[in-house]
């Protein structure tokens, strides 16, 4: 198998999927007609067919939905001891994704730390954009902080921009 | 007079402040590019040399206004706000702290405009997030509203798309010889019925060149007075078209309360049964029924 071939691990399509809950019978549908039965959590799956079920299933459940499978996620995920603020798990963002694609061009997450409450980050990896907002967030509620999210102007990932920024204030 | 240090230092910190806004990353100034960003700055910059020499704040809410009614339609946030007022926070107290001939005191009036410029624009965002998701809220009930209409209005439709075919149903006029139509009435009779029934069977008769018509009313439920004057209308109708109106099917019940509720059936030719109303009928056309 090629370095360079763009992959997305299982495990963690597997996470996103399972945090839909109730949603499993979509979830079903969309795998059924993506031409698979179930996500194995031990294998990669081609990066865009992935991103391309994260889409799909973002425009099913809508918006408010996806925002909040991004911050359960985050919420109930598992960190290593070092992560233990909402500054260090924010900065982290970016490592945490690239455990979970390979090959190249499948973006990043860089966080910029402005002060001790706020933060702008740099989101070129692949997802929904709500998808993104619910991490954040998610990032901020683990330890207890409530989060503004805005979109920063310039363009969205989802209308061709080359990332999307978000600025987090908590 | 921290006035004339200011008109001093004027140029330079519109310079810092325009370069600073327009530099941030995913903003709007960065949007907007250092020109729109260099505009800002010196309006800002205006805004507080007026206000100190006048010794007043007012021109900061016009500046402050301004701002976020030209860049909330850009994608203005809250983060750009913050940035903005930290930006010009920062410049001007740095400033200040490397100014040697300002009197005492200084530092103060230009603090305190500072913090007014936080709660102006803080103030002005918020009105104008508030504003825009009104608008946002008016536009979706809107949008509602006509996919209700929308639905109610092919609800409606199919209700009077069945109702018609109910009617239609409801109302059969049967050709049965030649000349003579039969018309079983079956359900309650009202006005509106009347009024459908009359206007199918004038075109019926007209149409089949119907010299009888046999009404059999063996199936209408209740026949009250209103609906004999209907039925009586009905039959007034047909003569004035040259055909004759039997009336069949009349139970002892239907004849009692015609006589109770003192209703004269108006010459109207009334029989026991559909037998008796096809064989009159046959007979008034000088037709009659033979075996093979």
């Amino acid at each position: 198998m090629s370095v360079a071939k763009r992959e997305y691990s299982g495990a963690s399509l597997s996470s996103f999927l399972l945090a839909l809950g109730h949603s499993q019978a979509l979830v079903e549908k969309i795998l059924r007609d993506a031409g698979v039965e179930r996500i194995d959590p031990d294998r990669w799956y081609d990066f865009d067919w992935s991103i391309g079920i994260y889409q799909r299933i973002a425009r099913e459940i809508g918006r408010g939905a996806v925002i909040a499978v991004g911050k359960k996620i985050i919420e109930s995920a598992e960190f290593p001891p070092g992560i233990d603020s909402v500054q260090s798990l924010l900065t982290s963002l970016g490592a945490a994704y690239h455990l979970n694609v390979r090959g190249s061009q499948v973006g990043d997450i860089l966080c910029t730390l402005e002060d001790d409450h706020s933060a702008t980050l740099e989101w070129s990896a692949g997802g929904p954009c709500a998808l993104n907002f619910g991490i954040i967030e998610g990032c901020c509620a683990r330890y207890g902080a409530r989060a503004l999210v805005e979109h920063g102007a310039g363009g969205c990932m989802e209308t061709g921009a080359p990332a999307c920024i978000y600025h987090v204030s908590w | 007079m921290p006035a004339a240090w200011l008109e001093r230092s004027r140029a330079g910190l519109v310079d810092d402040l325009s370069r600073r806004l327009s530099s941030r990353i995913g903003s709007v100034f960065r949007l907007v590019g250092e020109a729109g960003s260099r505009e800002l700055a010196e309006a800002t910059l205006a805004a507080l040399l007026k206000d100190l020499r006048d010794n007043k704040r007012e021109a900061v809410r016009g500046v402050v206004l301004d701002m976020v009614q030209r860049l909330a339609a850009r994608g203005l946030s809250f983060a750009d706000v913050r940035h903005y007022v930290q930006s010009t926070r920062a410049l001007l107290l740095g400033a200040i702290d490397a100014a040697v001939d300002l009197q005492p005191g200084a530092w103060r009036r230009i603090d305190d405009w500072l913090f007014d410029l936080m709660l102006v624009a803080t103030m002005h965002f918020v009105a104008q997030r508030e504003e825009a998701m009104q608008e946002r809220a008016a536009q979706l009930e809107v949008r509602q509203m006509e996919s209700q209409l929308v639905e109610l209005k092919a609800a409606f439709a199919e209700k009077t798309r069945l109702l018609e075919l109910i009617r239609q149903a409801s109302t059969p006029i049967a050709p049965v010889v030649d000349g003579i139509v039969v018309v079983p009435l079956v359900g309650v009779f009202d006005a509106f019925r009347a009024e459908v029934l009359t206007e199918k069977l004038l075109h019926a008769v007209t149409e089949a060149r119907a010299q009888v018509v046999i009404l059999d009313i063996s199936g209408v439920p209740v026949f009250d007075a209103e609906a004999a004057q209907l039925i009586i209308r009905l039959g007034q109708a047909v003569r004035l078209l040259g055909s004759e109106m039997i009336l069949v099917g009349m139970s002892p019940d239907i004849a009692r309360t015609i006589v109770e509720l003192g209703v004269s059936l108006g010459g109207l030719r009334t029989l026991g049964s559909l037998q008796a109303g096809l064989a009159q009928a046959l007979a008034l056309r000088r037709l009659k029924i033979a075996p093979l």
